[in-house]
């Protein structure tokens, strides 16, 4: 599905509005700052969680809540505001729900997990070629942690790839 | 075994050695044995709030200063009234002591230790490797790990 997206995408228009009969496909829409969206190929998203049981980790990345219990695994949850932000929001709401997603490494590797903060409820939505448009430009984080972005209802969606929001810690 | 931490080839096998947990409310931080020089029980942790973080220390013969860490490992300045424990670490630079609820000394014990997520991996940073200790989770460091970490002595 990921593939899938990403190659709708790269050959559609910016703005332009989806042709009735176009293929889609799904994605989860995260508003993670009020105003500010992601986009998850659904098939990365795997659990909302309520009120994680934390363990905070010092000198973890200041966009790193800790580690969260889940499902018999500790997985670390981000906070993608304060990483895109490049510093934390100290009116942030207390973590309330969390999203836990998949993510490999590389092909044909097991199947990991990793959590961000989801302020908001996740929407469900279709995304077509058509809808495509350039990464927004007030982080430098994009490009890195993203390989394509859609317009959605007048906003600019980066696509984030979970293997690379995982792989590494952004300093 | 030195370190339980390091080297990284060690993480998510089974070690075996002697550590001391070191539990400071909700942070829970376990050092291979060789790494903590002395423990010492505190006689009184009456102290003014320091905005140093560094609380006078004197018992029979000894002075030095005491530092009580927060969650984070940082110093915090109102010195907690339950930890009345002291711990020194092995250092040829730092000569103070670290304030604890609890410590328990472990023998001989087999740990499994688990690598910290890559996203959550950051050079110099005190913790690498978590273990599960008694149902709790535990996070591995050494002493020149937390000395290094600037947070804990202030630099």
């Amino acid at each position: 599905m990921d593939a899938q997206l990403l190659q709708m995408i790269e050959g559609g228009q910016a703005d332009a509005a989806p042709l009735s009969d176009e293929p889609r496909a799904a994605a989860r829409l995260l508003e993670y700052r009020r105003g500010h969206f992601v986009a998850f190929p659904a098939h990365a998203t795997v659990e909302l969680v309520a009120r994680p049981a934390l363990l905070v980790v010092p000198g973890s990345p200041y966009y790193c809540h800790g580690l969260m219990a889940w499902q018999g695994r500790q997985i670390p949850l981000l906070d993608l505001n304060t990483l895109l932000r490049a510093y934390p929001d100290e009116r942030a709401p207390a973590i309330d729900h969390v999203l836990v997603l998949a993510y490999q490494r590389a092909p044909l590797q097991p199947l990991e997990y990793g959590a961000v903060c989801a302020p908001s409820l996740l929407q469900m939505i279709e995304v077509a070629d058509s809808q495509q448009c350039e990464l927004p430009n007030h982080s430098d984080l994009w490009p890195l942690i993203s390989g394509s972005c859609f317009r959605h209802e007048g906003n600019a969606v980066p696509v984030l790839d979970t293997g690379l929001l995982f792989a590494q810690a952004y300093l | 075994m030195k370190y339980l931490a390091i080297p990284q080839k060690a993480l998510a096998s089974a070690v075996r050695g002697n550590f001391v947990l070191l539990v400071a409310d909700s942070l829970r931080l376990l050092l291979p044995q060789e790494d903590v020089v002395a423990l010492e029980r505190l006689g009184s942790n009456q102290f003014p709030d320091s905005a140093s973080g560094l609380f006078p220390y004197r018992q029979d013969e000894q002075v030095g200063q005491i530092v009580a860490l927060s969650e984070q490992l940082l110093p915090l300045r109102v010195f907690p009234r339950e930890r009345f424990l002291l711990s020194r670490l092995i250092s040829a630079e730092h000569d103070f002591f670290l304030a604890w609820n609890e410590v328990r000394v472990l023998i001989d014990i087999e740990l499994k230790p688990q690598p910290l997520p890559a996203v959550m991996q950051v050079p110099g940073a005190p913790i690498e490797a978590y273990v599960e200790l008694d149902g709790m989770l535990v996070l591995c460091s050494t002493a020149a790990q937390l000395l290094a970490y600037n947070g804990v002595t202030g630099g």
